[in-house]
């Protein structure tokens, strides 16, 4: 500032010329750019090519000076000759320096300022620092036109970039397209082999299950079979231990020493218990075989249980024990129910026979509550022995009695509760117990209610027992009961009436069924039953039934008692009687106590 | 067991009247039944069969409702051979049973 004060500035300007003259046209260049410094006389000062920072000839102070981040530094030479080397520096940087020689004895300097030597001296340098910083501004100011063109050019060439990368990018696509078309073909092709697999795979499940039902019908049919070599095989069975037993009772019925009595007692016993063996064979085949259908008709409940409770009353009687007989039956016990009265009276004295057997003092109930709407609940209860917890599941199992020494004692099959739960479950119920060892057991099963509301639709099943009643009572009077015999074999035709009219009968004889339409037609009157032999000639059993039945039905007249005559004994045939308007059946070679009680029943 | 051994069968007392005259129609069916072969009435040869079969064991002779059973179904499969070997059977049966009744 004190050079400012004592310089005009058409001196400063011509100073300012004066230096500038001496660095300008090499300073205003890059630094990278080759340059020479030189002196007012042209004197090289110093030259880019050489590069050097160091090669230069710094003294340590000068060096210092300016690696300490002075921007220049003054050495003298000789005399009033100094060397002032200024660093050009770029973003506070040396890039470089630039030195030239002052004499600061010039009488340039000196006439500036007629002060002394020195402070002339101090002011000369600032302002060549000064003035070479500017130029170093500008150099900077250049630099960055020159990164920024140099940026430009980049981009330039980074657009060049994006462009090639654009087209790479395009030819990426067109590769991935045909990359994506190619997949495409490939799906298609492994579409039609999965269409094709499909149809196969339809062909093959169609020619498995033509194969399955094959197999299916084989098995059926097989099964069938089995039925059907059961069936006939407990007939070949049956048949002679029916014999057996007939004889027994025969012989028993005539006079004998205690001990025949005894032996022939065994005898008759344990032939009833084979028979009951197989029979239930028989029943527990033909459910497992699902050949078993059970019906649904309206039955009077009431008036079932009670004619099983009047069952059980004589069985407790017959087997000489002092028990209580009680039953229990709800306000719904009132009601025509939708079932199979067979069935439903089987299970029932089957546990009624249960409770029984296995009850010596106390009571045994039978009855029905009805817990939940859609059920009833039948029970079977006794203070017999009862059955131990660990036993229990295993009664319902097929030849399972809760202990083998039971069946010693008490005899039984072992089946009989497997079958009556199995035919309770057909009904769509369930059958369990529940017991306590010393005390008694009760035998629970549910069955759907299904009320009946129109008894008038009633099968013959609850209505057959009263027309002989009935008759009585409209004739008003009690006769010799009167039976016709349709049977076109003389032998048995008299095997059949000299056991009739030995107990009582009046019997008329028809050779065919022919015979028997024609001695129904005209005496219908005289006859209360008629024993129906099914194969006859000129005309069978089952068609003359239908006639009789058809007649009756067209004068409105009370059916007859008709028992099938049959030696076909399998249970699919009885069904075909039954369906085909007989009454009952008694299998032929005739059982005389099997034939006298059947009629009996009818005829009461 | 011979063929010149008796059979002995046990019948009720109160079929004594009827038995002899049974067993004097089966030797008759016997007869007839060998009479059916010759013309080929195999319907009536099934018949009688069936009434053999149905009637035999009521009266207490079990094997005549066996025999009964095969020529019904001989007579059904038309087997000469069958039929003619169980009638033989049945004659040898009747001719060497003996009833005792009780």
């Amino acid at each position: 500032m004190e050079l400012l004060e004592f310089l005009d500035s058409n001196t400063l300007d011509n100073l300012s010329k004066d230096i500038a003259d001496k660095f300008n046209l090499f300073i205003s260049k890059h630094y990278d750019i080759p340059f020479t410094i030189v002196d007012r006389d042209g004197k090289k000062i110093i030259s880019s090519s050489e590069k050097k920072w160091g090669g230069f000839n710094l003294s340590d102070s000068v060096r210092n000076d300016l690696d300490s981040g002075k921007q220049y530094a003054l050495e003298k030479k000789n005399g009033s000759i100094y060397e002032l080397i200024i660093g050009l520096r770029v973003d506070g940087s040396n890039k470089g320096f630039l030195s030239c020689e002052i004499d600061f004895s010039d009488k340039t300097f000196l006439q500036f300022s007629g002060h002394s030597e020195e402070s002339t001296k101090e002011t000369m340098v600032e302002m060549i620092v000064a003035y070479v910083s500017r130029c170093c501004a500008f150099f900077e100011e250049q630099e960055n036109l020159k990164k920024c063109e140099t940026r430009v050019k980049h981009s330039e060439n980074a657009l060049d970039v994006l462009r090639d990368h654009h087209q790479e990018i395009a030819v990426e696509n067109i590769r991935q397209q045909e990359e994506l078309e190619n997949k495409n073909v490939q799906l298609q092709e492994k579409q039609a082999q999965l269409e094709d697999y499909g149809r196969n795979l339809e062909k093959k499940v169609k020619e498995r299950t033509k194969e399955l039902l094959k197999q299916k019908e084989r098995a059926e049919e097989a099964d069938k079979l089995k039925s059907q070599l059961l069936a006939n095989m407990s007939h070949e069975i049956r048949t002679p231990l029916n014999v057996i037993i007939g004889f027994v009772d025969l012989v028993l019925s005539d006079e004998l020493s205690d001990n025949h009595r005894n032996y022939l007692e065994k005898v008759k016993r344990n032939g009833a218990l084979l028979l009951a063996l197989i029979n239930d064979i028989l029943d527990l085949s033909k459910i497992e075989a699902n050949q078993v259908k059970v019906e649904k008709i309206p039955v009077d409940l009431e008036n079932l249980c009670e004619e099983i409770y009047s069952n059980m009353n004589t069985l407790i009687l017959q087997k000489g024990k002092n028990i209580e007989v009680r039953k229990n039956f709800c306000p719904e016990t009132k009601n025509y129910i939708l079932t199979d009265p067979v069935r439903l009276q089987q299970v029932i004295t089957n546990l009624i026979g249960n409770a029984v057997k296995f009850t010596d003092t106390g009571f045994i109930e039978l009855g029905t509550s009805l817990p939940k709407g859609d059920h009833l609940l039948f029970h079977v209860k006794d203070s017999g022995i009862g059955i131990p917890d660990d036993k229990q599941d295993m009664v319902f199992q097929t030849f399972q009695q809760a202990d083998m020494s039971t069946t010693r004692k008490y005899g039984g099959t072992g089946l009989g509760l497997a079958i009556s739960r199995k035919l309770v479950e057909l009904m769509g119920g369930k059958m369990w117990l529940e017991s306590k060892e010393g005390e008694g057991t009760v035998f629970y099963f549910t069955h759907p209610l299904k009320v009946h509301s129109s008894p008038a639709l009633l099968k013959q099943g609850n209505a057959k027992k009263e027309t002989p009643e009935k008759e009585v009572l409209e004739e008003g009077v009690v006769k010799e009961r009167r039976i016709l015999i349709a049977e076109d074999s003389p032998d048995n035709q008299l095997l059949a009436e000299r056991i009739l009219t030995k107990y009582g009968y009046e019997v008329f004889l028809a050779n065919d069924g022919r015979e028997a339409v024609k001695f129904f037609k005209e005496k219908r009157a005289k006859i209360d039953l008629i024993l129906m032999d099914i194969q006859m000639p000129n005309m069978g059993g089952l068609e003359a039934t239908g006639i009789i039945r058809d007649m009756e039905e067209k004068k409105n007249l009370r059916k007859i008692p008709i028992i099938a005559l049959t030696a076909n004994a399998m249970k699919e045939d009885m069904e075909k009687y039954l369906a085909g308007g007989c009454d009952d059946f008694v299998a032929k070679p005739i059982n005389r106590k099997l034939l006298l009680s059947t009629i009996k029943n009818y005829l009461k | 067991m011979t063929d010149s051994e008796k059979i002995v069968i046990t019948v009720e007392s109160d079929l004594e009247d009827l038995v002899p005259e049974f067993i004097e129609h089966k030797r008759e069916n016997a007869e007839e039944i060998l009479g059916c072969l010759q013309k080929g009435d195999y319907e009536k040869i099934t018949m009688f069969g069936h009434r053999m079969k149905g009637a035999g064991a009521g009266y207490g002779f079990d094997f005549i409702t066996e025999m009964g059973k095969v020529i019904e179904q001989g007579g059904k499969d038309r087997n000469d051979e069958q039929i003619k070997k169980s009638v033989d059977d049945l004659v040898a049966y009747l001719g060497r049973v003996e009833v005792v009744y009780e």
